[in-house]
């Protein structure tokens, strides 16, 4: 393991049982995140990402595999070791309406983890507090408001103070804007970029918002029924996705300017299959490469050249175009 | 430009009652469609696009109220006319897709006969069977494989994407004239709203129906719209051929909105956001609704003072409402 890592995520598995067979959401995801790094892990819904999210900070416990932080691991952890170690690695939500207790003050709810910790004393408590508003971008004298009180984006720049509030290296991101206005979503944007330079942050960033993710992430993993397809450098996987997914999601991503419209081509899937058809590529159903081999044999995500890695058995064949 | 419009909005004002006072949700609107044409109304939350919609249709809730306007379509003015004439027209001659498709779909029916149901309402002259077999029509045309036999479903068994189909085959089940589409794609993955946008367009190049494309989405307007009104705190501050809006700009709330919007082409930098958030419109104000967020304003009195009007600027069609829309946005952009 090298110095600069800092999050090892091997073989990670989170079935969910279910009438007819468990819910294989997450089947065998492993993953590295450097210190200060951000890798973005985007997919559509039902892709498995959140609950790979939960599974890592263990909001959800896993079926198997192994996460490791700085070196512990942190699934062999006993709730009291958790408690401790959850100090470096904290998780933004989505909705930060929902995640904000309504009847404490967004001050009170930055100082919670604080309080959990012991960290509290009464006069560095406060000045911490104002800080952390600082830091995010919010007057402090807001903190004696009510999360109802404030804007969406106010709102989410709370959830991030209280995941700030303990020094963490780690910070989950859970489609951290995709509940905000377009104008209020790049101040967050812009946040969380400056707050990662600034305090050497590194971040895992789920977002089903490619455009989002190319702004913020290093690196990029792309998620599809349980599995990764693609891991690459952002501008690789951007300007030369490998993954017939990958291309038909980009391909998908409407894009804010209407000259030369006319001449966009998407790279077409078929329409999703009923049933999950067992063994072979799971993608296969939708992809317009499939081949028997396919069909017998599920590729593994091998290396591609230099910073990108994809699980597919046909990354030389060119896919027909609509 | 010179053909008669479809639909004619002018200074639409919607208020709603709300324990702290009224929320002025619109204000002001004008906004018109002609026949085929796609207009985007392009907007956040609250900015009242959704709310014109279901003004327009009569389908406000109770505590909403149209207090001034005229909404001409077809010689008459929608605002004017009683429930049983507007439910003629909701469905027939207008129709509505909502953003979710599965609270908009009846759980325990049949999808089939959800469609069916939407010829029958408008054409009692329809038997059974004719209906059944004009449903499973719609819904092989809206591009739902096997229709036939998936006509039999509920819709529980069908997945986002194949339900939005559903939507637009029930709202274009009785070749409406407008098709009025709210969000219609925001539920959906990024794969799938692009089938469903393909849908949308190749429907209107079959049924020649107008369309109004309410969305947020700034990427969904510039790959499908022909024109845009952009409504900012229940006013429409920019409207423009979508290649003028985007080209050249000439309020500062959509030429933030522009920059703010990260790609996945071009370059990189994100521009400086605009700052503070979306009004509340619990008040009213006098001046400019965008002036406490405005880079341009720079301290000048008459932004506070006096409301713009939205006004013709250089380009045929292309009107904003910014007392300083000739000034250069370059130091902005």
């Amino acid at each position: 393991m090298t110095s600069d890592e800092l999050l090892r995520v091997e073989e990670l598995v989170k079935h969910f049982p279910a009438p007819g067979g468990p819910v294989r959401a997450v089947d065998g995801v492993s993953l590295t995140i450097r210190r200060g790094e951000t890798l973005g892990l985007v997919g559509e819904s039902g892709s498995g990402k959140s609950t790979l999210a939960r599974c890592i900070v263990r909001l959800i416990e896993p079926t198997a595999g192994s996460v490791e932080l700085d070196g512990v691991d942190l699934l062999g952890a006993h709730r009291r070791q958790l408690r401790q170690l959850r100090r470096h690695f904290q998780i933004v939500f989505q909705d930060p309406y929902a995640s904000l207790n309504p009847r404490r003050s967004v001050g009170d709810t930055v100082a919670a983890p604080l309080h959990v910790h012991g960290l509290y004393d009464a006069e560095g408590g406060e000045r911490r507090i104002v800080e952390l508003f600082e830091l995010v971008g919010l007057d402090p004298s807001q903190r004696r408001r009510f999360p109802h009180e404030l804007s969406g984006g106010q709102r989410q720049r709370v959830g991030i103070a209280r995941a700030l509030a303990l020094n963490p290296k780690l910070l989950v991101l859970d489609e951290p804007v995709s509940s905000l206005d377009v104008s209020v979503r790049a101040q967050i944007i812009v946040l969380l970029d400056r707050l990662q330079r600034e305090l050497g942050l590194a971040y895992l960033l789920i977002a089903h918002d490619l455009a989002v993710v190319r702004q913020l992430a290093d690196r990029v993993a792309v998620m599809y029924l349980g599995k990764l397809v693609e891991v690459a450098d952002r501008d690789k996987l951007f300007e030369s996705p490998a993954h017939p997914y990958t291309q038909a999601l980009l391909s998908a991503v409407p894009i804010p300017d209407p000259e030369g419209r006319e001449n966009r081509r998407r790279v077409l899937l078929v329409e999703r299959a009923e049933t999950g058809s067992s063994g072979g590529c799971r993608f296969r159903p939708r992809c317009r490469k499939a081949t028997q081999l396919c069909e017998d044999e599920e590729p593994a995500l091998l290396p591609l050249g230099e910073d990108q890695e994809c699980s597919c058995h046909h990354t030389d064949m060119t896919v027909p175009e609509g | 430009m010179g053909e008669e419009p479809l639909l004619e909005v002018r200074d639409l004002s919607v208020t709603f009652k709300v324990p702290g006072g009224t929320v002025h949700a619109v204000n002001g609107l004008d906004l018109h469609v002609s026949p085929g044409e796609v207009l985007g109304v392009v907007g956040e939350s609250g900015c009242g696009k959704s709310v014109t919609a279901l003004a327009l249709l009569g389908l406000l809730p109770p505590t909403g109220r149209v207090v001034e306007g005229t909404a001409w379509f077809k010689g008459r003015d929608l605002f004017r006319l009683s429930r049983s004439e507007l439910r003629q027209i909701r469905g027939r001659d207008i129709s509505m897709v909502f953003q979710d498709p599965l609270t908009s779909l009846h759980p325990g029916m049949r999808v089939g006969a959800q469609v069916a149901e939407a010829l029958e309402v408008h054409d009692s002259s329809l038997s059974r069977r004719a209906a059944a077999q004009r449903a499973v029509e719609l819904l092989d045309l809206v591009g739902i494989p096997d229709a036939a036999l998936r006509a039999n479903d509920h819709p529980h068994l069908w997945s986002g994407g194949m339900r939005q189909r559903a939507m637009i085959a029930m709202a274009i089940a009785n070749k409406p004239a407008l098709i009025i589409a709210d969000e219609p794609t925001t539920a959906l993955d990024v794969t799938v709203q692009a089938q469903i946008l393909d849908v949308l367009g190749d429907i209107r190049q079959e049924t020649g129906a107008a369309l109004i494309l309410i969305t947020h989405d700034l990427g969904v307007v510039a790959e499908v719209c022909d024109r845009v009104v952009v409504v900012y705190g229940g006013r429409g501050v920019e409207t423009a051929s979508v290649h003028d809006l985007f080209g050249d700009p000439r309020h500062p709330y959509t030429s933030g909105l522009l920059a703010a919007v990260p790609r996945i082409d071009g370059p990189l930098r994100l521009h400086d956001p605009i700052p503070g958030h979306p009004p509340t419109l619990l008040d009213n104000p006098t001046g400019c609704v965008f002036a406490d967020r405005c880079s341009r304003r720079a301290g000048r009195d008459r932004c506070v003072t006096e409301c713009p009007e939205l006004r013709p600027m250089d380009q045929p069609g292309h009107r904003a409402a910014c007392h300083f829309a000739e000034e250069a946005l370059s130091e902005r952009r």
